[in-house]
């Protein structure tokens, strides 16, 4: 099995230094922790805008794997949102940018949340309140790569499954609206 | 460079004095020193500033500057000021230094100062440290409140406006260290917003004495004071100030900040208000136009043994519960108002609104006797230290019309880290509905007696003001061909994944 940093690129997220401030009319859109969930989902009108000064050295661009490295839950999600090239992951995320010979992001992504992968991710990290990982320890770890063709079907299915999950959502949503429309229609 | 000094640079010099007293001096207890040093340099820039002024007046004939100085609000005896003590610092008696010139202050001005500077001890080896320790701490002090040779610190009263200068800093301190030491007491230092907000609902007029039974440093006291004006809309001085505080350092910086706001004239009791009633002429309780207060919420042994031989008979409606003494404190203000137009405002948690038992049926009488006049449910979040939520009551003497209030502004206000704040359209907002007094769609509700009555004297707010949003219209049809669209996209992504895990091997 490889390692990591056999197969993909790795960097930290931008550190601030203090808090993140939102600055109006900043080049940038800073993703913070409670701004995403499991699934990499965020909306960009949510984030804080803020000047970065070397933007293109921070910015993810598609095909990102984004991994939350400190948290209880430290999970990893592809960014595919061609559409902004400008939003920047703060300082406790890293991004992983995989030699596309090798290995598919998105089957990165879904391979950092198994199960396998999280018991090794545990044995490294450090910090009792917050656990944490750190940039080499994280490289040092070997994942199960298979071929990219099985890679890619893997990668499809995961991100299949989200949007099975998304569009379900919506529908108990819509469901539970027309029951209380239901409702109501009959009490008048 | 403007001669005014600023809030932020006055609290600059406070943060540097604090840390003169880090590691040594408990942050609850850091307040006291540099409040008090605070006063003592105000005291002497402002007789400074007249000795100028006589010195100009009377062409330097001492005789007659002197005679003028005597005739001054307050007297400073020689070698007593600021001045003399920065020029000792050294000195290796410093702390007792600054003890008798405080003494000697406090003699020279029995009526205003007495017993003021009697919590603080300068000299305290307990408080500041061993001999060496505490000469260094001392000094830093003053060398703090002196400021810098290129920018001397001056409190001239010309040179502050009319800001609530102890008040901010108190404020600024509280807020540093989120005082600990009065939040199991129940005892919150009350924002400025939140005072603004009460002193605009009593409306208090020219000519009113108002008194505020659990003062605290007295800030509620001076933000009442100013709200009043004269019919031309000018800031009137045409009032009279009481107060009551039960804790000892707490009283001093309120006699201090009395002074500083130029109401020397204000009576400052210091003693429990409910054991032991001080604003009281020819055996009867006082009473004041208007009554404000922030009591402590939910005071635990408030003194419920004592309630039944009350010598003033205030609490004919019923003892509070012996662990809240939330309605104690509202009685006894209510007890105070004139007869006939007193107006009171008390600031409650929310329990005040709704528990039962003795609490209840002292409830059930005042509204009974058509008092209660407004609820108004404040954001929770808005006292340093504490998210508990609170409420505003105002009691009137003078209703007519048998009904009560209720404003719901829980829900508006400016969401900072530390803290909520209410907004000046906030307060606004609020103030300009009580004055209508008209229903407000989600917001307020004016209700008769007879439907409290209802409610078994229950005044929770979401009784009386509905809040509950109302959910749009869903168009039926189209949320129908939204749930087929969604069914049929799902049968998509299920049958693709269904495809790729074949491909996989898996799957039939």
């Amino acid at each position: 099995m490889p390692l990591i940093s056999d197969i993909a690129e790795v960097r930290m997220g931008y550190h601030f230094r203090g808090r993140v401030q939102e600055e109006p009319g900043g080049n940038a859109l800073v993703l913070q922790i409670r701004d995403v969930d499991e699934d990499g989902r965020f909306d960009p009108e949510a984030l804080t805008p803020m000047e970065i000064p070397n933007l293109p050295n921070h910015a993810l661009s598609a095909g990102d794997a984004v991994f939350l490295a400190r948290g209880a839950r430290r999970y990893a999600f592809l960014f595919d949102a061609v559409s902004h090239d400008n939003i920047v992951p703060a300082g406790y995320f890293m991004v992983l940018r995989a030699n596309h010979e090798r290995v598919r992001p998105g089957y990165l992504a879904w391979a950092i949340n198994q199960d396998r992968f999280q018991a090794l991710i545990d044995s490294v990290s450090a910090g009792t309140a917050v656990p944490q990982i750190t940039k080499s320890n994280l490289t040092r770890l070997s994942i199960d790569v298979p071929d990219l063709q099985t890679q890619d079907r893997i990668a499809a299915i995961d991100s299949l499954m989200k949007r099975e999950r998304t569009l379900m959502q919506h529908l108990t949503d819509r469901r539970s609206a027309l029951l209380r429309a239901a409702a109501r229609g009959a009490d008048d | 460079m403007s001669n005014e000094f600023t809030q932020d640079e006055i609290n600059s010099i406070v943060w540097k004095a604090c840390d003169s007293f880090r590691g040594a001096v408990d942050p609850s207890e850091y307040k006291n020193y540099i409040l008090t040093m605070l006063f003592l340099k105000y005291l002497t820039d402002l007789w400074k500033d007249k000795r100028d002024e006589y010195t100009k007046k009377y062409k330097g004939d001492k005789k007659r500057i002197e005679r003028a100085l005597a005739r001054e609000r307050f007297a400073l005896p020689p070698k007593c000021d600021f001045d003399t003590l920065y020029e000792n610092r050294e000195a290796a008696d410093i702390g007792d230094r600054i003890n008798k010139a405080l003494q000697k202050i406090e003699d020279a001005n029995k009526a205003k100062l007495e017993n003021v500077f009697r919590n603080i001890d300068f000299n305290s080896e307990a408080a500041l440290g061993q001999t060496k320790d505490r000469n260094r701490r001392l000094k830093n002090l003053l060398e703090d409140f002196y400021g810098s040779d290129t920018r001397p610190l001056d409190l001239r009263p010309s040179h502050l406006s009319n800001r609530d200068v102890i008040g901010d800093c108190y404020e600024y301190l509280i807020e540093k260290f989120a005082a600990g030491a009065g939040k199991k007491a129940g005892e919150f230092y009350t924002p400025k917003e939140v005072s603004m907000l009460l002193a605009k609902l009593v409306d208090p007029q020219p000519g009113d004495t108002i008194c505020d039974p659990a003062c605290g440093s007295g800030s509620l006291l001076i933000r009442t004071a100013k709200e009043i004006q004269e019919p031309d809309g000018s800031p009137s001085r045409n009032f009279s100030l009481f107060g009551q505080e039960s804790n000892g350092s707490t009283w001093a910086l309120s006699r201090m900040n009395m002074f500083l706001h130029e109401m020397d004239s204000a009576r400052i009791e210091w003693c429990d208000t409910i054991t032991n009633p001080r604003l009281v002429e020819d055996d009867q309780l006082m009473k004041f136009n208007v009554v404000v207060a922030n009591p402590p919420f939910s005071l635990d042994k408030w003194g419920a043994e004592t309630a039944d031989t009350d010598q003033y008979k205030r609490f004919w409606r019923g003892i509070p519960p012996k662990s809240k003494g939330d309605f104690a404190f509202i009685t006894h203000m209510i007890e105070t108002a004139l007869a006939g137009e007193g107006r009171v405002g008390v600031i409650v948690p929310h329990g005040v609104l709704f528990r039962g038992g003795s609490e209840g049926l002292i409830r059930q009488k005042l509204v009974d006797e058509n008092l209660l006049d407004v609820v108004v449910g404040l954001p929770a979040g808005l006292f340093f230290g504490t998210g508990i939520p609170a409420a505003i009551l105002v009691f009137r003497k003078d209703k007519k019309k048998r009904n009560v209030m209720f404003i719901d502004a829980s829900r508006e206000f400016i969401d900072a880290k530390a803290r909520s704040y209410l907004g000046e359209d906030h307060i606004d907002k609020i103030v300009k509905t009580y004055k209508k007094r008209k229903n407000v769609d989600k917001y307020a509700c004016v209700a008769d007696i007879a439907e409290i009555e209802e409610n078994d004297f229950n005044l929770n707010i979401p009784r009386y003001v509905d809040t509950f949003e109302e959910e749009e219209d869903v168009d039926v049809r189209a949320v129908q061909k939204e749930i087929d669209g969604l069914e049929k996209e799902l049968a998509a992504v299920q049958k693709e994944m269904a495809g790729y895990l074949k491909e996989l091997g898996y799957g039939s």
